[in-house]
Formats: C-alpha cells, structure tokens, sequence
C-alpha cells in the first residue's frame, strides 16, 4: 500500500473512532468535532510526513481549507459571546 | 528505424514486416539470434523475449529508440500485471475518486438529515465522511506517474550510456568517488584502464569533464559521469530532510530504507551490512522492478558496474555517509533483487547491520 493510501486509511480510521467516542459522549457542537478533526489532520500528517516532505506540501491547500474553516467556527463563536 | 549493427545500413520495415509474418506462420522456437539485420529484426518481431535477442539488437544505428522499440515489451508487462493486479492504475483512481463524491455526497446528506430531525450529533459523523471524500477527492485529482512512464522517460538515457561505456570502457570496476562537501553531486569515474585493484582515493575533485585524461597515471584515465541514482538521491534526501554526509556508518542504512522504502517507494525491502573495508547491500525491488529488469536487459553494463538507479542512489548514499572513494566490486540483478558488493577505498568503518 501506499504512503498516501495509508495516509488516507489511518486519517479515516481516526476520525471515524473518535467522532463516534464524541458521539457516545454525547458531544453535540459540530465545531468541537470540527477542531478535533482538524487537530488529528495535522498530528497525522506530521507523523507521515516525516517519510515524505512532499506530503506535507501537496496537502497544504487542505490544510488552508480546514485553518479558514476553523477560523470561520471561532469567529462565529466569538460573535456568538459579544452579542 | 533500425540499422545493421555489421553494415550500418536501415533495415527497411517492409523486411521486418514480412520476417514478422514467417515467424507468425512458423511455430515458435528457442534460437540464437544473430548479430546482423535479420536478427535484428527477428529479435524485434519476438518483442525481445529473450536476453539474446537483446544484446545483439543494443548495438543499433544511431537513431534506434530504445523506448520505441521496448514499447511492446513494456506494454505486454503493463497488460500481464493489471490482469494479475485487477485493474489499470487509471480505473483505480476512478474508482477512488467516485469513493471520494460518494463519501462528500454522504457527508453533506448526513449533516443536513441530522439537522432536520435534530439529532445534532449525528452531523460530526457526517463531517467526518465529508472531510475523508474531500481529501480522497484532492489526492486523486494530483498528477501520478505509473512505473512504466518513468521507465520509457529514463530508459533512453541509461542505453546511451550503456553505448558510451561499450564504446570506451573496459570491464573495469567503476569507482564512486568520495563525497566532500554536502553540495557536491555524486561522481562514479570508469578508468579505461584495467583495474583489477583500483586505486584508493582518487584526486579528481573540481574536475568536470567527461573524458578523464592524466598522463602521468592510466589509473587516473577514464570517464568521469554523474552517477545514475545521484538525483534519485537528492530526492530521497529532500523528502527526508536530511544530509547523508551527516550521518555515521550506524546510520545510515537505516536511512537508506526509510528513503527506498518508505519515502520513495522504489525498494520493498533494503538489507545490508557495513564492515571496516566495505559493505554489502540487498535490495529487493519495488515499484520500479520492471526498469531494473529493462536496465539489466538492455544496459548489462551500466547495471554490472554502475548499477540501476535503484543500486547506484544506494551505493551513492553509503559513500556520502562513509566519505571514502566506494568501488563497485559486484552488482547483480535476480529475480526482483539486487546484491551490491562494495569496497571501500582505505580508512575504517565500523561494523553495522
């Protein structure tokens, strides 16, 4: 298998263990799983990346994506406290 | 187009054409080919199947394709791997980016369900298989190279140096010359003299020509060329992020596999022990197996004395890491696995394994 196919597979795995283990907690803000995700994409990513660099910088539109998504549930939260 | 290797004559397509038809009719058999037009042609119209038809067909005329005239072959390899595979790289990727719309599909149709019937935690879930179906979406739309295209695109170069070598060189042993400064691109020279026991350390830094002349030394007579794996190499270093001329002789083989297996991909397993005079490698091939057979085929001699570019980033890293001059005792090429017998050009090393 591949190092992105085993990238990929070990991502989906985590993400789908832990939004369940969030779901069984009874954790119901979608910008808390949001955050958790985003946090297992880069954890992941930097265990991977040490094989390959290029890794890290092909998935880097990605993690612009996710970084804008995060920033979009923090400043609605932020709104959400000033008002 | 191909020539006579004995007159340097073409041989026109329509001979080729009608020796293609007789060997259809007639069963096919087991024979030597010979070193002139119709074995030639013959050895093309069996697709090269045997290793002497490809030797003899190598010493062609100057404008015959390598690539062009290994395109059967390699098209024969490709269909016999996807029959043993399942299916084309092309239909796997279609099949991964239909995963990756189903799962982005799935996703949204989830979080959207959750919030009508109000059972909110459902919708990290569906965020979850959003997120999975976008990343298999973006790293299935990135451009990716089969083995067989890296083959075509390197196969060329490596059979002009196979011409260069078979026109030059004797069957002396290569040296890898020692690597100085973390900059410096990776050098092999080929004395044109017969070395049974090559000289250690040579002085040939700063040099930049292809044809080493010293008059005072034949030893210091011979080609000089940027070894075959020294960009395989640069790439296995850049992905790494580290410098093998930082790294001991404990290192370093460890190094190697991470870079050739994990990293690059092109071995599937890389095995070797290092001593105070010299180390041995073992490599066992990965993706790139078919360009080592291809190399072996139709490069015996880059494979035997320089190595593949597999065997050569290999060789050229252990002599970054040990900073001597590195001298290809043996390299073989059986069944998916390459043997690497190096000697080291005077110094110590410690042993590892």
């Amino acid at each position: 298998m591949r190092l992105v196919e085993r990238y990929v597979l070990f991502y989906a795995s985590v993400i789908v263990l832990s939004g369940l283990l969030l779901m069984v907690s009874g954790v119901k803000g979608i910008e808390i799983y949001y955050a958790v995700y985003l946090i297992e994409f880069l954890v992941a990513l930097e265990l991977f990346a040490s094989f390959r660099q290029s890794l890290g910088r092909n998935l880097r539109p990605i993690i612009i994506v996710f970084l804008f998504g995060f920033a979009y549930t923090v400043a609605q939260r932020i709104l959400q406290v000033l008002s | 187009m191909l020539y006579c290797d004995q007159c340097g004559k073409r041989i026109p397509d329509s001979l080729i054409e009608k020796l293609g038809q007789l060997d259809a009719t007639e069963p096919h058999q087991e024979r030597p080919v010979s070193n002139t037009a119709a074995g030639l042609a013959e050895a093309v119209q069996l697709g090269r199947s045997s290793d002497a038809a490809s030797s003899s067909a190598r010493v062609a005329g100057p404008s015959d394709s390598s690539a062009k005239s290994e395109a059967g072959t390699m098209a024969r390899g490709q269909q016999m791997h996807y029959a043993s595979a399942g299916a084309p790289p092309s239909m796997l990727a279609g099949r991964q980016r239909i995963l990756g719309v189903s799962l982005v599909i799935f996703g949204v149709l989830i979080a959207v369900a959750s919030t009508l019937i109000g059972a909110d935690n459902l919708s990290g879930l569906g965020l979850a298989s959003f997120l999975i179906g976008l990343l298999l979406v973006y790293l299935n739309s990135r451009p990716s190279f089969t083995p067989e295209v890296v083959e075509a695109s390197l196969l060329s170069s490596l059979v002009n140096v196979e011409r260069i070598m078979c026109e030059l060189g004797p069957r002396s042993k290569a040296i890898y010359l020692r690597i100085a400064d973390r900059l410096d691109v990776p050098m092999v020279f080929i004395p044109l003299e017969m070395n049974p026991v090559p000289p250690a350390g040579l002085t040939l830094t700063g040099e930049d020509r292809l044809l080493v002349v010293d008059s005072g030394d034949s030893h210091k007579t011979g080609l000089l060329l940027e070894a075959p794996g020294a960009s395989l190499l640069a790439l296995m270093e850049k992905e790494l992020s580290l410098n093998f001329i930082d790294l001991g002789n404990e290192d370093f083989l460890n190094a190697i596999r991470s870079g050739m297996v994990d990293s690059l991909e092109v071995a599937a397993e890389v095995k070797g022990s290092v001593t105070n005079d010299g180390a041995r490698l073992r490599i066992r091939d990965g993706a790139l197996s078919s360009l080592s057979r291809s190399i072996s085929r139709l490069a015996p001699n880059v494979a035997s004395r320089l190595g593949c570019p597999v065997c050569s980033a290999a060789i050229c890293a252990t002599a970054k890491a040990v900073k001597k001059d590195v001298i290809v005792e043996e390299v073989t090429h059986q069944s998916g696995v390459h043997s690497v017998i190096l000697r080291f050009g005077g110094g110590s090393a410690d042993e590892t394994s």
